[in-house]
């Protein structure tokens, strides 16, 4: 007769439910989590450094720098103002040319490049171009041209070259902006008005006094 | 033999992916101190909702220099005006526009007794300047005490299209107030508070003309 109470399951080793595919060693479990690890790290990486790429063209845009995506081409943006007739550009010439930047302070006319009245031959390269423009005390101008913080042009006005009855344009250039080697590049062109007989100031018709600089190729 | 197999895979996956997250890193530092430079030049100015005014100020390190970067939304027709101490004022009104985003500008400079004033707002500016030499030396001596109100000097700040902003409003505190008079116009005994040293202020004209009708 067999003992009601006695166990010889009880001698046997436990076994688990789950199949033997299924088990797995603490290593396993660690390299896993390395793994999960690391993958998740490098996918937020990833996906922070993109959010910066897309938000740089905007910041680039905000902050008036160069944005050069033909290198082939002009490049040139004009410095946030920070005071009045502050006129402050950066400028991009593609390799392969030489550059003659040139400046008019008379005879100019609507739409066509007057003569120069002073030019620099300039080689590629980026540059920081300024023109300040200053009334002196005696009423006369003082018109300066700055390439890389160094005075390459420099005129003196007598009164009544500018009368300050107004004038017409100025930059031609505010956002970063490219444009072909094909045709000269215009950084400014402002014509100083002039006054009737009866005191309206107004652009005269025939060519004026003003400032006009712009870049072009010469050949080599 | 199974379990080798995964340790081996899970092994390759780690290596791989260290590889990569080093590439990632390496990409994400470049990209970084790319994007830090731009935004301590011009702060980051997120639109959170297109429909709304963002105005985000920017760090000039002078006390009298004072720069936001504004979006404005589009189809407004922005109407700007500025306040000057001497009574002086100047104002103009954009056409509609699609939306925008620009820097606005207000600076002193002090020049020998010239006080001048330069405001950019838009593409519009204008510069104001008044010889005193006597309220030159006392705005300069107390530039720490001046009351500066400027917009969003905590950060980036969110406002409907119905309100004025007020970018700048900078006032003479009590304390200073008769010295100031008294440096502004020896002759002058009146009484009454003297006017913001500026006030640059933005909007639509229907909410200049609301503003106007709240004052009355």
């Amino acid at each position: 007769m067999s003992d009601p109470f006695s166990n010889d399951e009880a001698a046997e080793p436990a076994k688990s439910s789950s199949p033997k595919w299924l088990q797995f060693s603490v290593l396993t479990i660690m390299l896993l989590t390395a793994t999960v690890g690391v993958w998740v790290a490098q996918i937020q990486t990833t996906e922070q450094t993109e959010q910066m790429r897309l938000e740089i063209p905007n910041l680039q845009k905000a902050a008036r720098e160069l944005i050069i995506t033909d290198p082939g081409q002009y490049t040139a943006v004009r410095h946030h103002e920070t005071w009045n007739d502050d006129f402050r550009w950066r400028i991009y010439l593609p390799e392969g040319h030489q550059y003659q930047l040139a400046l008019a302070t008379e005879k100019i006319d609507d739409g066509i490049l007057p003569a120069p009245f002073d030019t620099k031959i300039m080689k590629p390269g980026e540059y920081e171009l300024e023109l300040r423009y200053k009334k002196q005390k005696d009423d006369s101008y003082r018109i300066t041209v700055l390439l890389d913080e160094e005075v390459i042009f420099e005129q003196l006005h007598p009164a009544g070259w500018n009368d300050n009855s107004g004038s017409r344009g100025a930059s031609n250039i505010s956002d970063s902006l490219q444009r072909g080697l094909d045709r000269p590049l215009e950084i400014m062109r402002t014509r100083f008005h002039v006054r009737d007989e009866k005191g309206n100031s107004s652009t005269p018709k025939e060519p004026s006094n003003g400032i006009v600089i712009w870049l072009d190729t010469v050949s080599n | 033999m199974f379990q080798r197999i995964i340790t081996a895979i899970l092994l390759l996956a780690i290596i791989v992916g260290a590889i990569q997250l080093f590439q990632a890193k390496a990409a994400h530092s470049e990209v970084k101190q790319e994007f830090d430079r731009l935004v301590a030049k011009v702060g980051r100015l997120e639109i959170t909702d297109p429909k709304k005014f963002h105005v985000i100020p920017i760090e000039t390190g002078d006390p009298f220099h004072f720069a936001w970067r504004i979006h404005t939304p589009e189809g407004l027709s922005i109407h700007r005006r500025t306040e000057f101490f001497h009574g002086g004022y100047s104002s103009g009104t954009s056409s509609v526009r699609p939306a925008s985003e620009a820097i606005h500008r207000a600076r002193f400079r002090f020049d020998g007794d010239q006080i001048m004033v330069f405001v950019k707002s838009g593409s519009g500016s204008s510069t104001k300047g008044y010889g005193n030499k006597t309220f030159s030396k006392f705005l300069q001596e107390h530039v720490e005490e001046l009351i500066v109100h400027s917009l969003a000097d905590d950060g980036t700040m969110v406002f409907d299209t119905d309100q004025v902003l007020t970018t700048l409003k900078i006032e003479i505190p009590e304390h200073l107030q008769a010295e100031a008079r008294l440096a502004w116009k020896k002759r002058d005994k009146s009484k009454t508070p003297l006017p913001p040293l500026i006030l640059t202020q933005m909007g639509t004209k229907e909410a200049f003309a609301a503003a106007e009708e709240k004052k009355k």
